[in-house]
């Protein structure tokens, strides 16, 4: 199921003067996206509806291609981290 | 099972049904001089697999400003029970049982598309947490818009592969 929905973009600047803080200009700007069709209401990705293929694009977001999300890379991590122990 | 976790961040729900909603708030912002500081970040965590005898394991997925530029992370968390209360409990894994790729998407106004992939990271020590993350820049690898991660984090039990993938939900880059 695809929901349509809004991602709301503000910008607030800030200001300190003789102390107070005042909150200045505010500008909203509306984008709207649809929600991934392979989305599960738990944030899990629903395995029967991930593609196999999916849309490649380019550094100015255009479609190049299609690959395959489980195997295709074209980046590296920056860094991993470990931790071990019971520590709940 | 959902599992609660000691999270103090603010999250930003990825669940549908919700028609409409303000998403990626502005969390945190610090005022110093005339400047502005921002910091937000958007996940979801969920368990994606419960195996025999009371073994776990949870996938978590982010998305966050970075360096402007966005910043993704992969994370799997593993629990095993020990008495009568399930998953409660670290379950250390030995190098090479844990592993975690994802998958840095846009969406191009139609559909979500590949911009950044990761391939498998596997554990290097023992550990019952796993933490993958990258940096993307300072400005955002496939232009302006609406990025979100989606994570494979898997564990490996008795010779095999067990998990699931995770939705972070959707931030947009650069920041505002």
């Amino acid at each position: 199921m695809r929901i349509r929905k809004a991602l709301v973009v503000a910008t607030v600047t800030g200001t300190l003067v003789g102390g107070a803080v005042g909150v200045g200009t505010s500008m909203a700007s509306i984008e709207t996206y649809d929600s991934p069709g392979w989305l599960n209401p738990d944030g899990s990705i629903d395995a029967s509806r991930w593609p196999s293929s999916m849309p490649l694009l380019d550094s100015s977001g255009q479609v190049v291609g299609y690959v395959n999300p489980d195997t295709y890379v074209n980046a590296n991590p920056s860094g991993v981290t470990y931790r071990s122990g019971n520590n709940s | 099972m959902r599992f609660p976790r000691k999270i103090v961040e603010l999250r930003q729900s990825s669940r549908s049904g919700r028609l409409a909603f303000v998403a990626s708030l502005v969390v945190f912002f610090v005022v110093a001089g005339a400047t502005a500081a921002l910091a937000h970040y958007v996940y979801e965590q969920a368990e994606v697999w419960d195996g025999d005898g009371g073994r776990c394991l949870l996938v978590r997925s982010e998305i966050s400003h970075g360096n402007g530029g966005g910043y993704s992370k992969g994370s799997d968390l593993t629990y095993q029970q020990l008495g009568p209360q399930a998953c409660l409990f670290e379950w250390d894994r030995g190098p090479g049982y844990l592993r975690v790729r994802y998958n840095l998407l846009k969406w191009t106004g139609t559909q979500y598309g590949i911009c950044k992939s990761v391939d498998w990271v596997y554990n290097g020590s023992t550990a019952n947490i796993m933490d993958v993350y990258t940096y993307w820049g300072t400005t955002p690898p496939c232009g302006t818009g609406i990025y979100g991660t989606a994570t494979t984090g898997q564990v490996k039990y008795n010779g095999s592969w067990y998990g699931g993938r995770m939705w972070s939900g959707v931030h947009t880059l650069p920041p505002p």
